[in-house]
């Protein structure tokens, strides 16, 4: 097409006019001069310090702390703090042991277990994207920071998770004693100066939450699909099922939205949002609303549901099928659906597809040492 | 941000030299000094103004019918454009950081028809800023004149994340473009229309609506709309990043 067809190309405009893509010209448009010649961008990079996110498409910026900013230093340290038994109080389980990457940082266990061996009630849940979340845990909507929230397994006596209340000086000790680690605490607390050499329990949770806040991955057959445009990247079973997921009979994606399939999400771009609980139909209890869980991975986070009271995701779709318990309270969008044998296996097929086949092997997210230590 | 302190520290020179000249100060306005980059923001300006006028010449001429007056009107546009590529070129020149200045001199070498040169512009302001959504935008729809339609199509999934609006005004011009008869094999037309009707239908149902959506920003679902930091009121005249394509 010579530029004058593409002169006829007209486009929108948000007042509804529709004038011409390019003016009339009496003839080709002069070669550039010299005085026209697009001047050279400076391309010399900034200097701000920035941390590289790396960030799949359509997944804004997360919010940081003030207080934390995000290093690759801190990033570096936190992993392996996280990988690492010594955080806990007795020096035998590590956050890795409720959170393992190949389990898109579930444990896959109904209910956690604690270093003592007490178990938690409710199930471990995913930290892939929670940097995004507006609040943490189940239940907590008060809980906004993730260094808050790191604050609990760590502290926790009933029951007892990391186990470190009143052990906290053994448990800095053991890090001291770590060659390993004073440099990489000096490098991730700079500002500290000489004294980053002496790590203290807060720098173990700032350096834990960016680590944790890092945990961002996208890379499934899903965003496959949508985000990059791979026609065959959904198998036709997946590609039916996903409308039957964002159909309004079934509606999965008004609680289960976003880039992250859960509930609001909080960014840079909506640095506002506000946490938000559903009552999914599973207890009577009009009080009994949790936060709703990321679908990503979902293949890989099973047992499901706040207590893992549900094995499978058969079992779920059962659930959410027959519309759970009815009474007060219950969302309204949890209301019961039919779905015949075909459309189960095509939506279990989408759900399957969401998952991120990368988690397991990504290098920035694996266990640092070379022994494999993970306690639990 | 940028942007506003930049036309705010214009703002506040042009009153500082004021107050002088009132005051009977021998210093004239024109003695002070303008920094690079607020001269650079000058002609911005200026050359956004130019586009504003270049588009209500448009609306003028999309109602005429006398062979004349369209004469005289496609003439004054084609001069509003010319001019503004010159603002824009100043304001490159003098801020070679400036990747809205280089995006909206894409934009006026466009319009006049000159593809090359409002490629090289818009690949410029996204070499300083590769998330840039007008500069996307912009350039998508240079390759749609230009029937480089893969390339098109990058442009549009560049935005589909990003800019939920912005990809929307994209698929238009697609739709446009497949309208408009373009000088391509009628299969490859063919293949765009299935491309948009899948596009429209993936946007639909996850929630980046440009046909509509499932109410998910009513949930407080974070829907895409918009790059912090781009796509805010920027104090620069015109609003150019929020401005859309014409």
């Amino acid at each position: 097409m010579s530029l004058a067809a593409a002169a006829l190309i007209a486009l929108s405009s948000a007042c509804g006019h529709v004038p011409p893509e390019t003016v009339p010209s009496a003839g080709d448009p002069p070669p550039t001069s010299e005085a026209h010649r697009i001047p050279a961008p400076d391309l010399t990079p900034r200097v701000d310090g920035g941390y590289a996110w790396n960030l799949p498409p359509g997944f804004a910026p997360p919010l940081v702390p003030r207080h934390n900013p995000m290093s690759e230093a801190k990033v570096e340290l936190g992993r392996r703090l996280f990988f690492d038994p010594a955080v806990s109080g007795d020096g035998s389980l590590s956050c890795a042991g409720c959170h393992r990457p190949e389990r898109a940082f579930t444990d896959g266990h109904a209910q956690a277990v604690g270093a003592t061996g007490q178990q938690h009630p409710r199930s471990s849940m995913a930290l892939i994207n929670v940097a995004y979340s507006p609040s943490y845990t189940w239940v907590g909507d008060e809980l906004l920071q993730l260094e808050d929230q790191i604050r609990i397994p760590l502290f926790n006596e009933d029951p007892i998770e990391m186990g470190l209340a009143g052990r906290e000086r053994e448990m800095l000790d053991r890090l001291k004693a770590d060659p390993r680690y004073p440099p990489l605490f000096r490098a991730a607390f700079a500002e500290r100066g000489a004294r980053a050499a002496e790590p203290d329990v807060d720098e173990v949770i700032d350096a834990l939450a960016a680590y944790v806040r890092s945990l961002i991955s996208a890379e499934s057959p899903y965003d496959r699909r949508v985000f990059a445009d791979e026609a065959g990247a959904l198998s036709p079973a997946a590609e039916r099922g996903m409308e039957l997921f964002f159909s309004v009979e079934l509606a999965c994606g008004t609680c289960h939205g976003g880039i992250a399939f859960a509930g609001p999400l909080r960014s840079t771009r909506s640095p506002d949002t506000e946490p938000q609980l559903e009552h999914n139909g599973l207890l009577a209890d009009a009080a009994a609303r949790f936060k709703v869980p990321t679908l990503r991975n979902i293949a890989l986070t099973g047992p499901y549901m706040h207590d893992g009271r549900l094995a499978t995701l058969d079992d779920v779709l059962d659930h959410y099928a027959s519309g759970g318990v009815p009474g007060e309270g219950r969302s309204e969008q949890i209301r019961g659906f039919s779905l015949d044998e075909g459309q189960r296996r095509d939506l279990l097929a989408f759900l399957e597809s969401l998952t991120d086949d990368n988690l397991a092997t990504d290098p920035r997210f694996a266990n640092p040492f070379a022994d494999g230590m993970i306690g639990g | 941000m940028r942007q506003i302190m930049r036309a705010t520290a214009i703002a506040v020179g042009l009153l500082a030299a004021a107050g002088a000249f009132a005051a009977g100060n021998s210093k004239k306005i024109t003695d002070v000094e303008a920094s690079p980059e607020q001269e650079a923001t000058r002609h911005f300006n200026q050359g956004i103004q130019l586009r504003d006028a270049a588009w209500k010449a448009e609306e003028k001429l999309a109602a005429e019918s006398d062979p004349k007056k369209i004469e005289k009107l496609e003439k004054k546009i084609r001069g509003f454009y010319e001019r503004a590529v010159e603002e824009q070129l100043s304001a490159t020149k003098l801020n070679r950081r400036f990747h809205e200045a280089y995006s909206s001199l894409g934009y006026a070498y466009r319009k006049l028809g000159d593809y090359t040169a409002a490629l090289k512009a818009y690949d410029t302001a996204l070499a300083l800023e590769p998330d840039y959504p007008e500069a996307i935008e912009y350039r998508g729809q240079a390759y749609l004149g230009l029937n480089r339609i893969d390339e098109a199509k990058k442009a549009y999934m560049a935005l589909y994340g990003n800019d939920a609006e912005k990809a929307g005004m994209l698929l238009d011009a697609f739709r446009a473009w497949v309208q408009s008869g373009p000088d391509v094999p009628a299969d490859k037309v063919k293949e765009v229309e299935g491309w948009i009707a899948d596009r429209a239908k993936i946007a639909g149902m996850t929630g980046r609506g440009h046909d509509g959506g499932n109410g998910w920003a009513s949930k407080g679902h974070e829907v895409g709309n918009g790059l912090e930091g781009h796509t805010e009121g920027n104090g620069l005249a015109g609003d150019a990043a929020g401005s859309g394509d014409r």
